[in-house]
């Protein structure tokens, strides 16, 4: 189906941040593995997993739509060289993609796609949960010191 | 010990990393200007020659209504809401970076 030009421009810039996520939170699953943080590990590591999920949707769309998906277009991908500032960087993604959903929404709303709108609204609901985690866990970490903090995050060891 | 990081100082919120190329192709990384080159020069007036001077459109193909702009003598970019701020990586329509 041909569908509209400026959606298919919002559905690319989303894939884009999901594209970036995938990467961002894979690196940071295996930096946090090579630091016994094992629990926070598991985290980023189903967190790439979704974001693969999320990507695959947004290509479906942009494919039903006639357009052709960005794939090879990332946002830097952001590699903190510690915990805290790792789960700091995924809320500035999570916020991005937030905002350029929201803005898709908008889009759709006026041109009347219905179908890419309940996409990007479902995306951006993703995209609070995965904001609240992370503001969570940075309230955590003032609230409970970073030692005590890391110290919860060691869990137990998974292959892989 | 892991250092603590500090972001430095920007205009908008998600510019944190600092620019970035703004490339044209995102597979071949090519920039407008590399493309731009060679259609000035004569050397290309298709997207097949301007693939094959300059690598640019070779990979995913997305690229292709941005190298046919810049054939057309138009800017790459066709600008909008959704054109991407190469500041930030923000869509213009949430983009705060002065250059945008």
């Amino acid at each position: 189906m041909k569908g509209n030009q400026e959606v298919i421009k919002a559905l690319n810039a989303g894939l884009t941040i999901e594209l970036t996520a995938i990467n961002q939170y894979f690196i940071c699953a295996k930096m946090c593995k090579d630091w016994g943080l094992n629990k926070l590990a598991s985290h980023f590591y189903e967190e790439s997993i979704e974001e693969m999920k999320h990507a695959e949707e947004v290509i479906d769309r942009i494919l039903y739509l006639d357009g052709i998906p960005e794939i090879a277009r990332y946002d830097k991908i952001l590699v903190g060289d510690n915990p805290k500032q790792q789960i700091q960087d995924s809320h500035t993604l999570e916020s991005k993609g937030v905002a350029t959903y929201n803005e898709g929404v908008r889009l759709c709303l006026e041109v009347a796609d219905s179908g890419s709108r309940d996409l990007m609204e479902r995306m951006v609901v993703e995209s609070e949960t995965s904001i609240d985690w992370a503001e969570t866990q940075l309230d955590l970490i003032e609230r409970i010191g970073l030692e005590r903090y890391l110290a919860q995050q060691i869990g137990e060891s998974k292959e892989g | 010990m892991m250092p603590e990081l500090a972001s430095p100082p920007s205009i908008c919120r998600f510019a944190v990393t600092g620019r970035s190329e703004g490339y044209l192709c995102h597979c071949a990384r090519v920039t407008e200007a590399v493309v731009r080159a060679v259609v000035v020069s004569g050397e290309a007036a298709a997207i097949e020659e301007v693939v094959e001077k300059t690598g640019a459109g070779s990979g995913c193909r997305a690229c292709h209504c941005r190298i046919q702009r810049v054939l057309g003598g138009l800017p790459a970019q066709c600008g909008g809401r959704f054109y991407q701020c190469h500041e930030c990586g923000c869509i213009a329509a949430i983009c705060r970076c002065a250059a945008a």
